[in-house]
């Protein structure tokens, strides 16, 4: 195995829930419940699972946006909880961010130059403008855009041309990781597919490590090396990315993949259900069981009491269910 | 045979913006039956939308429709707004992308379900009540948990989705137009939506016309599929026949940069990572749309002659009752079955 990267050990993240009066005790709710995941140099591991399963809150924690309760977030070997305020400035040279909404992220008043240059003006202080302006060149190069664009405001871009600009962003600290939170799902079908292939080569000639984060399992499948299917601020599969979504073993992975509709596949086949739709819930602490039992088709009695826990397929592969 | 419920002929939307005048949609034929299921399928700006809010009469101001737009016979286009209210809600409902903005926030559900029948039907606060608790029931948001006084915001995504999907389905409506109904939707939920969905047109024998990006969604969902590039429609057909062919090489590239079929293309060991076969360049902006094929530009198959004319939406198969059709000079053949 190569070198890691990126690791997470245990984290804990608890959200503060409202008070319903001020005499009330305080309660909380679980977001991530002690999550564990690696990622080696040079490779892309997803994070897959529906809205309200915490992968977003486990990007925030890894780019050292919210400090998680308990646990660990070693980005190249280091723990970047641990790291004072200089140190934290010096590390974030290593791992930058994109995110979801191209017109969100951008700030409309700045001039793409602004943008691109922000990274190095805040965290490589002392740099010569010469120099700026030759890194700015060289992500714009990078990216695809033409040098031009320097001078040119986010609203004259269309939604995959900004994007690209907060790759080059991201890419301008010459970092080694980046933690990209659903970078495509704004982009139409087409552009898309150009973002995933910038990034794919910007992989590859950069030897970048992507956390790439996403609900779309098509787009997870084509650039990810490894994949870990978040359930409810648990992971509950982790394992190579083609076997996965091929073989699923855990029960919600599974039902994740038989629910995406694919082409080819004929009129729909109804799943008739008489139970009312289910609604997954965070718990305030762990409880005893497996959090997926309410609704898991194979659930059996050992599900209610006990805990699962991760196990083997592969010495790669692992899947946290009773049955897998 | 009997008439369609819906005909577009020649109908375009046009936008005007200070002197000039620019068409959004161009020339769209299109028919609808009753109980028919009609995909339409493109990107955004492709007018998808657009050809959709047409038909509800809920164009922006500076938007009209020109040519025909005939509902059950008789032409919708610029009918006046009074006329347009005993058919909108009553013979044609719509079901929109964002069930969290599309639901008003300080009215409870009960009473936005109930409204269409008062408001068509004539019904009492008490019988429209009633038929509101049904309806709810029917999209599977059963009492005591799912209250009449529920607010909007007490409601999950889907579970906003179940009420609009209720709120359209309320005065029994013949068209039930759906603008990309699960594309804010968590895939498991989506298919829960879709299974409802499917379940409530067989059942009521209502048609629908599903637009969508999703080629996954269409394929699953619907009898025939229109696809827009730029406005108009670049291919039409079954939707089988269509997907088996995608004779037009804008529908044959949409599909390969989907992930989905990326999928289906192994990875060699080894080798660097596939990639997905993106569509270069962009969709031309309304405004600069150029005078010959607009898909031109981007087209890996592209010859002289379709920078010369507009491709007309030719027949390309006349095998089976519905005709297959795309406006290309130089169709593809059939694919290579994946």
């Amino acid at each position: 195995m190569s070198e890691v990267i990126l690791k997470t050990t245990d984290l804990v993240r608890e959200y503060d829930l409202p008070r319903p009066s001020i005499f009330s005790k305080q309660s909380r709710l679980r977001v991530l419940h002690g999550v564990s995941i690696e990622l080696a140099a040079g490779q892309s591991l997803g994070i897959v699972g529906e809205s309200g399963s915490g992968k977003s809150t486990l990007a925030r924690a890894v780019m050292g946006l919210e400090r998680p309760q308990s646990g660990e977030v070693d980005i190249a070997g280091r723990n970047i909880y641990a790291l004072d305020r200089t140190g934290l400035r010096e590390a974030r040279k290593g791992f930058q961010a994109i995110f979801q909404d191209p017109y969100g992220s951008l700030d409309p008043r700045h001039t793409v130059r602004t943008i691109i240059s922000e990274p190095i003006v805040s965290l490589e202080r002392g740099t010569s403008t010469a120099e700026r302006n030759q890194r700015i060149a060289e992500v714009l190069e990078a990216v695809g855009l033409p040098l031009a664009s320097a001078d040119k405001y986010p609203h004259e871009f269309s939604g995959g041309q900004r994007q690209r600009i907060a790759i080059a962003r991201a890419l301008i600290t010459r970092p080694a990781l980046i933690v990209a939170d659903e970078p495509v799902s704004a982009l139409d079908v087409s552009i898309q597919a150009q973002v995933l292939n910038l990034m794919m080569d910007l992989q590859e000639r950069l030897g970048l490590s992507y956390l790439f984060i996403s609900h779309d399992l098509g787009v997870v499948r084509a650039i990810t090396d490894r994949v870990a299917v978040m359930h409810l601020g648990r992971i509950v599969e982790e394992g190579p990315t083609n076997d996965v979504f091929d073989k699923p073993r855990h029960p919600y992975t599974q039902a994740l993949v038989a629910a995406v509709p694919k082409p080819f596949s004929g009129r729909r086949k109804r799943v008739r259900s008489d139970a009312p739709p289910q609604t997954p819930v965070h718990t305030a602490t762990t409880t005893a069981g497996c959090a997926y039992a309410a609704v898991c088709p194979v659930r059996q009695e050992i599900c209610l009491t006990r805990t699962p826990v991760a196990k083997p397929v592969t010495p790669a592969w692992s899947a946290r269910c009773h049955f897998a | 045979m009997t008439k369609p419920l819906l005909q577009m002929a020649g109908m375009s939307v046009e936008l005007s913006a200070g002197k000039s005048q620019v068409d959004i949609v161009c020339d769209i034929d299109l028919e609808l039956n009753r109980g028919e299921r009609l995909g339409i399928v493109g990107e955004s700006g492709s007018g998808k939308s657009m050809t959709a809010l047409a038909v509800m009469g809920l164009l922006p101001q500076r938007m009209r429709v020109r040519g025909e737009l005939l509902f059950d016979g008789r032409n919708l286009a610029n009918l006046g707004e009074a006329d347009y209210c005993g058919y909108r809600g009553r013979r044609m409902a719509m079901i929109f992308q964002e069930p969290m903005t599309a639901l008003n926030p300080v009215k409870s559900i009960g009473a936005q379900i109930a409204e269409g029948r008062r408001l068509h039907l004539g019904e009492t606060k008490a019988d429209a009540e009633k038929k509101a608790r049904a309806l709810l029931d029917r999209v599977g948001l059963p009492a005591p948990r799912f209250d009449l006084d529920l607010y909007p915001h007490q409601l999950s995504g889907g579970q906003r989705q179940r009420v609009m999907i209720a709120m359209a389905i309320a005065c029994e409506p013949d068209l039930l137009i759906a603008d990309e109904p699960t594309t804010a939707l968590d895939v498991t939920v989506q298919a829960q939506i879709l299974d409802l969905l499917d379940e409530l047109i067989e059942d009521t024998g209502t048609a629908l016309m599903l637009i969508t990006h999703d080629l996954g969604v269409v394929s699953e969902m619907t009898d025939r599929i229109a696809v827009m590039y730029a406005g108009r429609i670049i291919e039409t057909g079954r939707t089988d026949d269509v997907f088996a062919r995608m004779a037009h090489p804008y529908a044959r590239g949409l599909f390969a940069a989907s992930p989905h079929g990326a999928a289906l293309a192994p990875r060699q060991a080894g080798e660097g990572r596939p990639r997905l076969n993106a569509i270069p360049g962009i969709v031309p902006d309304p405004f600069g749309r150029p005078p010959h094929c607009s898909f031109a530009e981007r087209c890996a198959f592209v010859q002289t002659d379709c920078r010369h004319a507009i491709p007309p939406l030719d027949l390309i198969n006349t095998d089976g009752n519905v005709p297959h059709r795309a406006a290309c000079f130089h169709p593809r053949e059939r694919m290579v079955a994946p």
